[in-house]
């Protein structure tokens, strides 16, 4: 698995080093001018975890899975460097842009406040949710799935636009705080031992759930 | 002798085309061309060995090892080059290399650097900026330099000068004269294979035509050039196809021996493979 990481970071070292470095200055920057609390998992995890597909996304662009796959490694090896290698970078790219986004003067929010352990599970939990529904469609489709998921995200928003002009903006603003007052109550909740235990076993699953959905459907991929 | 390659009653099937249980073996020491028209199946056949797409039915063992049970040691034993040779394409070739290595414990730098020297190649030189012939050479580079046991070549020829490609060949009867290996390659032009192969697997429309030394192909096939007297529908049996041209009527027999006692006034010339090949493409002519 080690030999495969390796080998993507070779293939993608300039990728991994532009965008590992220059993504996280930009979101770092763009962090330090927010001061909606709600909105730094919500939105940052999002930003975080299209970055590994955008770089498997060339694999697809060069067509060069098939040698990978030539490689004397079984499918679900290869998926698991994926899993890890994505894992790892989004990690990396989230505490690059966290600190920064505190460092940077005139940042908003406090280091205690971003580093808190609460929003630090938050924004990992957000980062699980988008890139488990994200790698088994990226398996699937390729580069087409992430548009799809992008264009049914727009879709989604039109016809919250069309939703609101026929229930009022009373009602849509309603629904609309529940993402930050949902998060709240999580934050607020997870204090209890408990809870914060029951949200990271509920992400391991997500994740190994997500791995299981991909690698049904990398066994199915013909090159 | 054991078998490097053992294909048995592999089936894949996709709209329009399907591959029927197709069975064949490479033994141990030898060269097996493989060897039909566009879209015959030669390319997916080799996909199925490296499980690049599913099969349907069948198996395949490499040294006796199934390609998907032992999916893992069984590719580290072969050393593969596909038809249209796509790697990441804005890095340098070192750096391709250099990323395959640690697969393989038997990879050889000097041997790898050697070869890029001897096809003309620089590492420093980004994937994209090679033609096809330098990218099949750079694949053919990559395949040879770990010692793998089989080489699985589709299509290597293609996209080479006749220079490079003679000399391909006769390093592919080099890898050989080691009695442990094996080379399985995939081709349609037919010359290549007069010249190399040990075996012939000839395949059309998704199924094997005929799995045989090349020396039993030469001597067992021929094509027949008489009169009218061919097309006698009572001596049909005897040939695989039949054609007619302005100068007379051709037929290919791969039974030589009766034919010529059913037509002893007919000519009959060795078929080569191309003749083989274009008598029993479907649709090439009409009975």
């Amino acid at each position: 698995m080690i030999k495969l990481i390796r080998k993507d970071l070779i293939l993608h070292k300039k990728f991994v080093l532009g965008v590992g470095i220059l993504y996280p200055l930009y979101l770092g920057f763009m962090g330090s001018r927010v001061d909606n609390l709600a909105m730094l998992p919500v939105l940052g995890g999002f930003l975080y975890a299209i970055v590994p597909l955008i770089l498997f996304g060339r694999e697809d662009k060069f067509k060069s899975e098939a040698f990978g796959l030539s490689l004397p490694v079984t499918r679900r090896e290869y998926l698991r460097a994926r899993f890890l290698l994505s894992w790892g970078l989004m990690f990396l790219m989230y505490a690059m842009g966290s600190l920064l986004m505190v460092a940077v003067p005139g940042a908003r929010l406090a280091a205690a406040t971003v580093f808190s352990p609460k929003m630090i599970l938050l924004s990992l939990a957000f980062m699980a949710v988008y890139f488990g529904f994200l790698m088994p469609l990226f398996i699937r489709f390729g580069q087409v799935g992430m548009l799809v998921f992008i264009v049914a995200l727009q879709l989604i928003g039109v016809l919250l636009m069309v939703f609101r002009s026929a229930v009022g903006v009373t009602t849509v603003k309603k629904l609309f705080r529940l993402i930050p007052d949902g998060v709240a109550a999580v934050q607020s909740s997870l204090g209890a031992v408990p809870a914060f235990l029951a949200l990271l076993a509920l992400l391991a699953l997500l994740t190994y759930a997500s791995f299981e959905l991909s690698a049904a459907f990398l066994r199915r991929k013909e090159f | 002798m054991s078998a490097a390659l053992e294909i048995t009653g592999l089936r894949k099937a996709y709209k329009g085309f399907a591959l029927k249980d197709v069975s064949f073996t490479v033994p141990e020491g030898s060269i097996m061309g493989l060897v039909g028209p566009n879209g015959a199946g030669k390319t997916t056949i080799i996909k199925l060995i490296l499980n690049l797409v599913r099969r349907q039915a069948g198996s395949v063992k490499v040294f006796g090892l199934d390609n998907l049970a032992d999916e893992k040691a069984a590719k580290s034993r072969i050393g593969f080059v596909h038809e249209t040779p796509a790697l990441v394409e804005d890095v340098p070739l070192k750096s391709i290399a250099s990323a395959a290595a640690p697969f393989y414990p038997k990879w050889d730098q000097r041997l790898f650097l050697s070869l890029m020297d001897e096809f003309g190649l620089n590492p420093g030189q980004k994937f994209k900026t090679l033609s096809h012939g330098m990218k099949m050479k750079f694949s053919l580079a990559l395949a040879l330099c770990h010692d793998a046991d089989l080489l699985v070549l589709d299509e290597p020829t293609s996209g080479l000068d006749p220079v490079f490609r003679r000399e391909l060949l006769e390093r592919l009867s080099g890898v050989i004269q080691d009695v442990r290996k094996a080379v399985l390659f995939s081709t349609h032009i037919t010359s290549d294979l007069e010249r190399t192969a040990d075996y012939i697997t000839l395949v059309l429309d998704g199924a094997v035509v005929f799995s045989s030394p090349r020396d039993d192909v030469r001597d067992g096939w021929a094509v027949v050039k008489g009169g009218p007297e061919i097309l006698d529908p009572s001596r049909r049996p005897l040939f695989r196809a039949v054609r007619e041209s302005p100068y007379g009527i051709e037929a290919l027999t791969s039974d030589v021996p009766s034919a010529r006692m059913a037509f002893p006034s007919a000519v009959f010339d060795r078929a080569s493979i191309e003749d083989i090949m274009i008598f029993l493409n479907p649709g090439a002519f009409h009975d």
